[in-house]
């Protein structure tokens, strides 16, 4: 099985090329839940539900509290997940203050095993395609 | 509490540098794996192994699925998605896998990671 893009039709509104234009993009795939996730471990494992919840669980807390110390936490193999920040900029030093922070965000950088795999990842286009103006 | 230093910067608007003064976080090393693990241990009554067996497989079955174009959400942490950057071309014809630029990873924080967001405590560190 391969990534599957759909083609897309876009108005851009920014930059020298504005108009109607035609991208590729994502096409749905679906999305693995929490329940399959767990069950999948299970199976390979003699662990049960309750335990792989509580670590996934403890593994969230344990983000959250190092987010509130301002510290990122590293995952090995998947990525390392950090909190970050959109500002304002001013004019003096002196004004610069907590109200400048716009919206704080965790920044999630992919391990390179992850990022390897992405970028390897075949790549094809789905077959049931229809642009909405046809 | 997060600590946050000033920092200048010069940016460029239009053709025009602008210095600003911003704020950037105090970097500090990101909590090491190996100490994730033992926290889990310490919290939970599984072992340094299964810990390790489960988040191992974690990180295969998010590979794996994201690799297929599949999102994967996960209880508490969020949801892992793959999205593509691709240049825009006049015609539906001209798009092929060459438009593609790039195939990244969105992460979108759980609700619960959210929340937790909004009540950081944050302080300046003018010195």
């Amino acid at each position: 099985m391969a990534f599957v893009y759909k083609k897309k039709k876009t108005n851009v509104r920014l930059g020298k090329n504005k108009g109607e234009k035609y991208i590729v993009a994502t096409s749905n795939q679906g999305r693995v839940t929490d329940a399959e996730l767990k069950e999948f471990i299970q199976r390979n494992s003699t662990l049960s539900e309750q335990d792989v919840s509580l670590l996934y669980r403890s593994l969230a807390t344990i983000i959250e509290e190092n987010i509130n110390l301002g510290m990122g936490v590293n995952l090995k193999n998947l990525g390392v997940f950090s909190p970050n920040f959109r500002t304002k900029g001013s004019a003096s030093v002196e004004e610069v203050t907590t109200d400048n922070i716009e919206k704080v965000v965790v920044n999630f950088r992919p391990a390179t095993k992850l990022r390897d795999a992405i970028d390897n990842a075949p790549v094809q286009e789905t077959r049931k395609f229809k642009l909405k103006h046809e | 509490m997060i600590n946050l230093i000033p920092t200048k910067r010069t940016l460029n608007c239009n053709g025009v540098n602008k210095e600003v003064h911003l704020l950037k976080l105090n970097p500090i090393h990101p909590m090491e794996f190996e100490t994730v693990k033992k926290l889990i241990v310490e919290r939970t009554t599984l072992s340094e192994f299964e810990v390790g067996f489960v988040l191992g497989e974690l990180s295969t079955i998010i590979i794996e699925n994201l690799q297929q174009g599949r999102g994967v959400r996960l209880e508490n942490l969020g949801t892992f998605e793959p999205s593509l950057k691709a240049t825009a071309m006049d015609s539906a014809e001209e798009l092929n896998l060459n438009t593609v630029k790039k195939v990244s990873i969105i992460y979108k924080p759980s609700p619960t990671i959210k929340k937790a967001l909004k009540k950081l405590k944050m302080r300046i560190n003018r010195k």
